[in-house]
């Protein structure tokens, strides 16, 4: 059984029904783009746009330094993968399909392992219908973010 | 809340300086800034009186520099502006063109950043709250944020389209007398 049937499997036994097909172009390429790497993986997701990928590159050494022994891969689209260019702390660039914010097929469920251990979607709060970083220009922060 | 503070909170990290590889390109021959005026998502951030600021520029007799137009080819072209850099830069060689510049002018998007990672100058034009996309690595006396009082003249959109058109309510004057300042121009 191949990655994608094993997914299939899980989906059915969860959901009842059949994975969608444009998966399957997303889950053979990932784990192509894995397949030589053994050790532990975190993937950072900001699929758009310029001025989030570079601003997103401003977080990377404080998580190799918070995650030493793992890989950091990060997915963006195709446009902005130059943005990542000589990045001392990013192992690998991934084109980014839009079914990878389905947390369950990156990080894994049931009997599929997952291809990432840890997977963060900051996006999610400032790109999507969920967006919910504005508070009228008024919040504080109460923690010291600066490294 | 800046947008690299709400991701740093969201992956529990702490925020460093940004990197961008640089590449080296034929820089103008002699001081410019940079300005940004076009933006290819939707007419919300797209300023219309660029073409006063930039007349009002190049009429003190004490601006003493080229200004090299930045962003895409479907750009408007601007009277008086250096168009050679125009939709022909890379992210890498952008970043080299506005690391030495002398001031950086435009609405907020991406180069605002890169100027801020540079520690330039700039005139930024905002429609919705400067505080969540401002120059995060900026010192303040350097930077000139300029936005509409939103509980006077309405609230942002928060897209790329704005029923209110709340940039174009910026004053041109202010824009240009902002430059100027920061240029150490009176």
């Amino acid at each position: 059984m191949n990655t994608f049937e094993i997914m299939q499997q899980q989906v059915m036994a969860i959901h009842g029904e059949t994975l969608d097909e444009t998966f399957k172009e997303a889950v053979e390429y990932i784990e192509k783009e894995l397949e030589p790497d053994s050790g532990k993986k975190i993937l950072f997701a900001m699929p758009q746009s310029a001025g989030d990928v570079f601003l997103s590159t401003s977080l990377f050494r404080s998580m190799q330094d918070t995650y030493p022994e793992y890989n950091i891969y990060v997915a963006t689209a195709a446009q902005y993968k130059p943005l990542l260019d000589d990045n001392p702390y990013v192992y690998k660039v991934l084109s980014w399909y839009d079914c990878m914010v389905a947390q369950a097929i990156m990080l894994g469920s049931g009997i599929w392992k997952g291809f990432f251990d840890i997977f963060f979607t900051p996006f999610i709060t400032t790109q999507t219908k969920f967006m919910n970083y504005v508070r009228n220009g008024q919040d504080r922060i109460a923690l010291d973010l600066r490294y | 809340m800046h947008l690299i503070e709400t991701y740093a909170l969201n992956c529990g990290l702490k925020i460093e300086k940004p990197h961008i590889k640089i590449e080296e390109i034929e820089l103008p021959s002699k001081k410019y800034i940079t300005i940004h005026s076009h933006c290819e998502k939707g007419p919300g951030r797209n300023y219309r009186n660029w073409n006063n600021v930039i007349l009002e520029l190049i009429s003190n007799n004490k601006f003493d520099f080229e200004i090299i137009h930045i962003g895409g080819l479907e750009s408007e072209r601007l009277i008086g502006c250096n168009d050679k850099y125009l939709g022909k830069t890379n992210f890498h060689q952008l970043a080299y063109l506005i690391k030495n510049s002398e001031l950086h002018l435009g609405y907020d998007s991406f180069p605002v950043h890169l100027a801020s990672h540079f520690s330039k100058k700039m005139v930024v034009l905002y429609n919705s709250y400067s505080q969540h996309s401002y120059p995060y690595w900026s010192d303040p006396k350097d930077i000139v944020l300029l936005e509409m009082d939103y509980e006077e003249h309405g609230k942002p959109s928060y897209s790329y389209g704005d029923p209110l058109d709340l940039m174009n309510k910026i004053e041109h004057t202010t824009i240009t007398n902002s430059v100027l300042k920061l240029l150490g121009i009176q």
